[in-house]
């Protein structure tokens, strides 16, 4: 058995999603847990199917820090489509269809979006692969996408590699 | 198939089959996709069936475009066999080709009644075996006549073969074939019977090695499934199956050496040499394999051959009423070949090297005509192939195989209809090029007079001669020497009408046998030069006041019950006549039954003309019943016989006759009776 020690505030949304799991004991007992936390007593067998739940959790709750002309920014990572650029200037698409523009480089915000399912699918193009519909495989090896939104992005032939390390069809080369 | 076609179709696939990829592809990424997102605990984006729909759609419409066209033999390119272009017939290839080319015609063309009632066979089937070809021993100068066959050297079969030293008889309605030995005196001995079991007998070919037995075996089948019910009531249902069947018996041992069942039943066959050609019909209306399946008996062998899809032709807007299947077998080494063609066979005429096969059929989709579809097929009894060559088709219809000929590179036919009636003659040669049979020439008009149907016809070489009928009967005779260009030149007109023409000699001289105005059998003589007939022989010239008469002869049928042979002056046949007395005593009214054998000879040097035709020795068999008339006759001479003996042959008796001998009409002195064990 194990204890994963949560915040209370995360409640309501880990029983929506712990649903299926019944042997699961949820604490908040002082003795055991800090305050403002919750324990969550589960069986080791169900590590690998909480875990990404957990991380789920984590990364929808992650807000990244952008730089734009009027000053630095905050948002959810998960609120992010695609990012493109245009010569210099960088445009972040939002779900709820706004844009902003961005100063800072596109390699900089690869690296910091990388954790958060991004991958970069152009010379100019980083995209939010968890916003992806539809996948169109082209006769010229290139990949068409079609995201949530009906926005249709382009995984360009020298890309498609690291398109594929980031859906797991293939190992990243070291 | 056609160039067009192969680039077309290897176009079409090559791009279904991108596109079958890139539809593999695309399954392959968003299962992937999906993966993905399940691995990180997130509901994938819901993606509908319609859209796999149409992501599929173009995959699924290429296909169906290259199976459509493969299916329909769009492309198919025509054959070209022997530098002759296939532009009518067609390879059925497959059996699904063949099973959907059934279902269509037979959907498109032909009459309800057509398809569940074809063409009967022809009624002269039953006779038709190639005769064995005449010939002599060397030690006592053995002659005899064979039978009367359409073409020289073209066997047909016939329930009586002869070679001089044995005649071998098959009576009707009778599972065994007699063998009699004739001894150099002509005298006959019963060898043996051949019992032939369930094997009805059709007919039968004579060769120096092998007796051939061409019929039908049968079998009761009871019926099953829903006619169950019915085997309760009195008597259990059942139906008969016939397959036609060849059996070969070896003339030393009389044992049967080879056996070949087919799964239809037989048109007509030929000998010619020692390949037996036959025509059968395969039905098309079974749920199963739709070749024709051959099952050979060889010895203890035993193998089932069918005829390959690559063999079966049909032609395009013909109806299909059948399969008609051409076979060579070449009689000692058993060898076969076998062509086959989607439609339908009334008669057939074969000479040494060709072989003709037609159909009446109306069309029913254009112009509701009669017509005659005629298939030509080479024959090589050599080799004992066949081998189609092209089709036509004439206006019209014919009755029998004597209406058609082939002379010299043309095919000439003598064709019918009936609403309205008209007679025509068409002259017809196979294209060089193409798998066509062209009209060349024609008469389409002035052939019979108002109302007058074809009797019958017969060719000699550039001539032709046409009986027509409805009140009298005028014999036309028809020049072909131009092929293009066919001319009446004369006809002559009595009354009656003949139903088979003998060409006698060289001198325009024929012999016609048929019926008078009163219906029975009679005989002309005719000059072709003259516009009425030299002498007229009815068979019941004149009726007592206290009885009435009725003949009739299987030969106004079948010209094989006629013994014929104008250079030993012999034409002779059964006739069968009914008297029917009447009386004024305590007995009442009876008939009688009279089974007869006419032998005429005739004399064109007479110079009485009524003295042409000779007064004929009559055989008498003993009045028994119908089915045991004289059916045949045949003629064998010896060295101590020069004139020949006629033997004569009933289901019950064999009557000879030597012709040496005076003939005495109120007492005719028969030379040998034997009466056959009947029970």
């Amino acid at each position: 058995m194990s204890k994963i020690v949560w915040h209370k505030d995360d409640l309501t949304s880990l029983k929506d999603k712990l649903k299926d799991i019944a042997d699961i004991v949820i604490t908040d007992d002082p003795s055991e847990v800090p305050h403002e936390m919750v324990g969550l007593v589960i069986d080791d067998k169900h590590i690998p199917k909480i875990k990404p739940i957990l991380e789920r959790i984590v990364l929808e709750k992650s807000r990244i820090m952008v730089q734009t002309k009027d000053g630095f920014m905050q948002t959810y990572a998960k609120d992010i489509m695609y990012l493109e650029a245009f010569g210099d200037d960088i445009y972040m698409h939002l779900e709820d269809e706004s844009s902003q523009l961005i100063k800072q480089p596109l390699y900089q915000l690869e690296t910091l979006l990388g954790p958060y399912h991004f991958v970069r699918i152009g010379k100019s193009f980083i995209l939010n692969i968890m916003k992806i519909k539809f996948i169109r495989s082209g006769l010229n090896a290139k990949l068409d996408l079609e995201l949530i939104d009906g926005t249709r992005l382009e995984v360009t032939r020298s890309f498609v590699k690291p398109f594929k390390v980031a859906l797991g069809l293939q190992k990243k080369e070291d | 198939m056609t160039t067009t076609g192969i680039i077309i179709i290897s176009v079409l696939s090559i791009l279904t089959f991108i596109l079958l990829i890139k539809l593999g592809r695309d399954v392959f990424w968003n299962l992937r996709l999906r993966t993905h997102y399940k691995n990180n605990a997130m509901k994938p984006p819901k993606v509908s069936f319609m859209f796999w729909i149409k992501r599929s759609y173009g995959v699924t419409m290429s296909a169906l475009f290259v199976f459509a066209l493969v299916i329909s033999n769009t492309f198919q390119a025509p054959f070209v066999i022997n530098d002759r272009t296939y532009v009518n017939a067609m390879s059925v290839g497959s059996e699904s080709n063949l099973k959907s080319i059934i279902d269509s015609q037979q959907q498109g063309t032909g009459s309800l009644w057509d398809r569940l009632f074809p063409t009967q066979f022809d009624v002269t089937n039953d006779a038709m075996v190639p005769g064995a070809p005449e010939s002599s021993t060397e030690e006592d100068n053995r002659d005899f006549i064979g039978t009367n066959v359409q073409v020289d050297g073209v066997d047909e079969a016939d329930i009586l073969k002869t070679d001089g030293t044995q005649i071998f008889f098959a009576a009707r309605y009778f599972n065994y074939v007699r063998v009699l030995d004739i001894d150099s005196n002509g005298l006959a001995t019963l060898n043996r019977e051949i019992a032939l079991d369930e094997f009805s007998v059709d007919g039968l070919y004579l060769t120096d090695a092998y007796l051939v037995v061409v019929g039908y075996t049968y079998e009761y089948t009871p019926y099953k499934g829903e006619l169950d019910m019915m085997a309760d009531v009195w008597i259990e249902p059942f139906y008969m199956n016939y397959t036609g069947t060849i059996r070969v018996y070896d003339r030393t041992t009389y044992e049967e050496v080879y056996e070949m069942k087919t799964d239809g039943s037989f048109h007509n066959h030929r000998l010619i040499d020692h390949t037996l050609f036959f025509v059968s019909n395969h039905s098309i209306y079974d749920d199963g394999d739709l070749r024709p399946t051959y099952h050979i008996t060889q010895g203890d062998d035993v193998v089932t051959d069918q005829v390959d899809y690559e063999d079966i032709y049909y032609f395009p807007n013909m109806p299909i009423q059948g399969m008609t299947v051409v076979t060579g077998l070449k009689l000692g080494t058993f060898e076969k070949t076998s062509e086959a063609f989607l439609g339908y066979a009334d008669y057939i005429y074969a000479n040494n090297n060709q072989l003709f096969t037609a159909f009446n059929y109306y069309d029913y989709v254009n112009d509701y005509k009669q017509y005659v579809h005629i298939v030509q097929y080479d024959l090589d009894s050599e080799t004992a192939t066949v081998s189609y060559v092209g089709q036509g088709r004439v206006d019209g219809g014919i009755q029998s195989q004597y209406w058609m000929d082939s002379y010299d590179g043309h095919f000439r036919i003598v064709t019918t209809t009936w609403n309205p009636i008209k007679n025509q003659l068409f002259v017809l040669r196979a294209s060089e090029t193409e798998d066509q049979l062209e009209i060349v020439g024609s008469i389409t008009e002035g052939l019979g007079k108002p109302n007058e149907t074809v009797k019958s016809v017969r060719y000699n070489e550039d001539l032709a001669y046409v009986v027509t009928f409805v009140n009298m009967d005028p014999l036309y005779t028809i020049s072909l020497a131009n092929p293009e260009n066919p001319m009446i030149i004369s006809f002559i007109e009595e009354p009656g009408f003949s139903t088979y023409l003998h060409v006698w000699g060289q001198d325009n001289h024929l012999i016609g046998f048929g019926v008078d105005e009163f219906n029975n059998v009679k005989i002309s003589a005719y000059d072709t030069n003259f516009d009425e007939p030299l002498d007229t022989y009815q068979m019941v010239k004149e009726d007592q006041a206290n009885r009435t008469s009725y003949s009739y002869s299987e030969a106004l049928w079948n010209p094989k019950a006629i013994l014929v042979d104008a250079e030993k002056n012999i034409f002779a046949f059964p006739v069968n006549a009914y008297r029917y007395f009447i009386t004024a005593n305590e007995y009442g009214n009876y008939y009688e039954y009279i089974s007869s054998y006419y032998i005429f000879s005739f004399d064109f040097s007479k110079e009485n003309p009524e003295d042409i035709i000779g007064e004929p020795i009559i055989i008498n068999h003993d009045p028994l019943d119908y089915y045991s008339g004289i059916e045949r006759g045949t003629w064998i001479s010896t060295s101590t016989k020069p004139l020949g003996i006629i033997y004569t042959f009933s289901f019950s008796q064999m009557i000879s006759y030597d012709l040496s001998v005076s003939y005495n009409p109120l007492n005719p002195t028969y030379y040998q009776k034997i009466d056959f064990q009947t029970e």
